[in-house]
């Protein structure tokens, strides 16, 4: 049984700026989700009103039906996982440091640590290829492992639904595609439900489900990649002329600017 | 994990050693030169009509005991402050309340003609408690995401600022408050007498443990706002939490002994080399270190000058001084 996230009428605005305005979505349990669109077009916003770190102005984030701004903190955050759009550590902190703190919702003043946060720890910094590594500091790692690290974090966190921002930002090509690749092995290996703001409309073709597209502070159009990347699309979210192809590897949906 | 762990342990357990093997050589010091028998002896078999032991039980008893946990306090309360504003050269003095403890402090000596040292440990705490509370609610404690550590330390500049003009205007009407406030301000344990102490410890023993509660709460902040919230973390809660700590901490140790520099401020970046970045230890090492430096400030204080003391604030800052200096000069900091 997988959790379900949604949200309904969703506003959101900073001061008198609105940032999102009458969202509606419904992230497809045990599925990757990527939110894509513009700059500034609350992408990241959306994304930390799902996670529960933003509260909305309007509206509501559904979790299985039950709104999460009004549960018990802790309780989403066992249920939630979220990495925010180039998260920092302090320097001198260590892989293992920073992966323990994502059992803090399942901890307790009384009740610091146990075997069974010891074993999800192991699992997840495994699963990220960074056992071997655990005690090296943060700062010492090169981008693409840093991010390992931040997602063996999340990981160990625990929850059903991963929200994460920018993954691949800073990250090159090959980084880039390796993160993806590593994401969709513990969607399926765990049967997660992912959602994650991309900026490579290509990537998100290859390695998501669904992609759902925001434009002006709303949903333009949403559904899995056939439908949502055409070309009259790309015109509506970015203004880009393009040309939409089936990748010869895949047959998935790829842009060419023009 | 578990290396390390132990290696935590070893150094907790190497800190705690030296803050006591350091209050109890400090009994044998003092303006009064006291034979090792008779001060082992009035520890042991104590005998309430030998004036010797009496000076060992009323005076350097309380006076290292006040160390120990004014240092401490202090400790502690610097490594918190430096995690709550994620400032590495922030000091617990930046939130006002040693300008509320002065204030409280003179406004005794001018009002009620207070002169002894323990007459003005209450109206200190009572100054001290209203410029905290004041800090609190202009740094926005009361609002729904809680206060914002730089609007803290700006409130806390505020109010200290204000608190210390005020104090000046009385001590400028005042002579006489003048002379027994120059010897507060400096900072210090001599003046502590038994009573003092026990008045005071039922509050560090609730401040204590609140401090120690805000290090648990406070380090899953050192990832940021947002990770913390995600992780299901109150910040707002949290905050005003352990600013309530801090200053409870401060407020009663400057009561107690007055504006003491420097403590809160080096004892963090001493112990974090040593512990690393996890809050919670940083917290429990700097309580340590922050006390047995405390008393070795004390005990420094009565060896430079035979025959006369200087209070441990003065000395603290000597040590204090060049101790930053070689920190940051040497070190690879271990950053907030």
């Amino acid at each position: 049984m997988t959790a379900h996230l949604t949200c309904e009428n969703l506003c959101l605005s900073y001061g008198k700026t609105p940032v999102l305005t009458d969202v509606n979505l419904d992230l497809v349990p045990g599925q990757i989700t990527a939110i894509v669109g513009p700059n500034g077009c609350g992408k990241s916003s959306l994304l930390r009103c799902l996670s529960r770190v933003q509260s909305p102005t309007k509206g509501q984030v559904l979790l299985d039906g039950e709104p999460i701004h009004k549960q018990n903190t802790k309780q989403v955050a066992r249920k939630i996982a979220f990495m925010p759009q180039s998260a920092t550590a302090p320097t001198g902190m260590r892989i293992m440091d920073l992966v323990l703190r994502g059992r803090t919702p399942h901890q307790s003043p009384l009740q610091q640590w146990t075997s069974e946060d010891q074993r999800i720890v192991e699992r997840a910094l495994d699963q990220v290829g960074l056992t071997h590594r655990a005690h090296e500091l943060l700062e010492d790692l090169s981008g693409g492992q840093l991010q390992r690290a931040w997602i063996a974090m999340v990981l160990a966190q625990d929850t059903e639904i991963l929200l994460l921002d920018e993954p691949t930002t800073f990250l090159d090509l090959a980084h880039q595609q390796d993160i993806l690749k590593l994401v969709r092995e513990l969607q399926a290996d765990r049967g997660l439900t992912v959602a994650m703001v991309l900026h490579d409309i290509n990537l998100a073709s290859r390695f998501t489900d669904n992609i759902i597209a925001l434009r002006d502070q709303n949903v333009l159009c949403s559904g899995v990649p056939q439908d949502v990347i055409t070309e009259p699309n790309i015109q509506d979210i970015y203004g880009l002329a393009c040309s939409v192809i089936a990748d010869p590897h895949h047959g998935l949906p790829h842009i060419i600017l023009k | 994990m578990k290396r390390n762990t132990s290696s935590h342990l070893a150094t907790l357990a190497i800190m705690t050693t030296l803050g006591l093997v350091l209050a109890f050589v400090s009994l044998w010091f003092g303006v009064r030169p006291l034979p090792t028998s008779t001060v082992w002896q009035a520890l042991v078999a104590f005998d309430p009509s030998n004036t010797e032991h009496m000076i060992v039980h009323e005076l350097r008893l309380p006076r290292a005991m006040a160390a120990l946990i004014g240092g401490g306090a202090l400790g502690m309360a610097g490594a918190l402050m430096q995690s709550l504003s994620r400032n590495p050269l922030a000091d617990p003095g930046l939130l006002g309340v040693n300008g509320g403890a002065a204030l409280g402090v003179v406004i005794s000596i001018w009002v009620l003609g207070a002169t002894a040292q323990s007459q003005l440990v209450f109206p200190a705490l009572a100054g001290a408690g209203l410029a905290a509370t004041l800090v609190l609610l202009l740094g926005g404690a009361v609002r729904p995401r809680g206060p914002d550590p730089t609007r803290l330390i700006l409130a806390g500049a505020a109010v200290g600022a204000l608190f210390l003009a005020l104090t000046w205007a009385i001590l400028i009407l005042s002579r006489e408050s003048l002379d027994t406030y120059r010897f507060w301000v400096l900072g210090g344990f001599t003046g502590i007498t038994k009573s003092d102490l026990v008045a005071l410890l039922p509050l560090f023993a609730v401040s204590l443990p609140m401090g120690l509660a805000a290090a648990f709460l406070l380090a899953p902040l050192i990832l940021g706002d947002d990770t913390a919230r995600a992780l299901g973390v109150r910040v707002g809660f949290v905050r005003v939490f352990s600013t309530v700590a801090i200053v409870a901490l401060c407020g009663l140790t400057v009561s107690m002994a007055g504006p003491i520099a420097f403590i809160g401020l080096v004892v963090p970046h001493l112990v974090r080399p040593l512990l690393g970045a996890d809050l919670r230890l940083v917290a429990i090492g700097s309580f340590l270190t922050g006390a047995a430096l405390a008393v070795l400030a004390d005990i420094l204080g009565r060896l430079i000058l035979p025959g006369q003391e200087i209070e441990a604030g003065a000395t603290m800052a000597l040590i204090g001084g060049p101790s930053l200096i070689l920190l940051v000069r040497f070190r690879r900091e271990v950053a907030l």
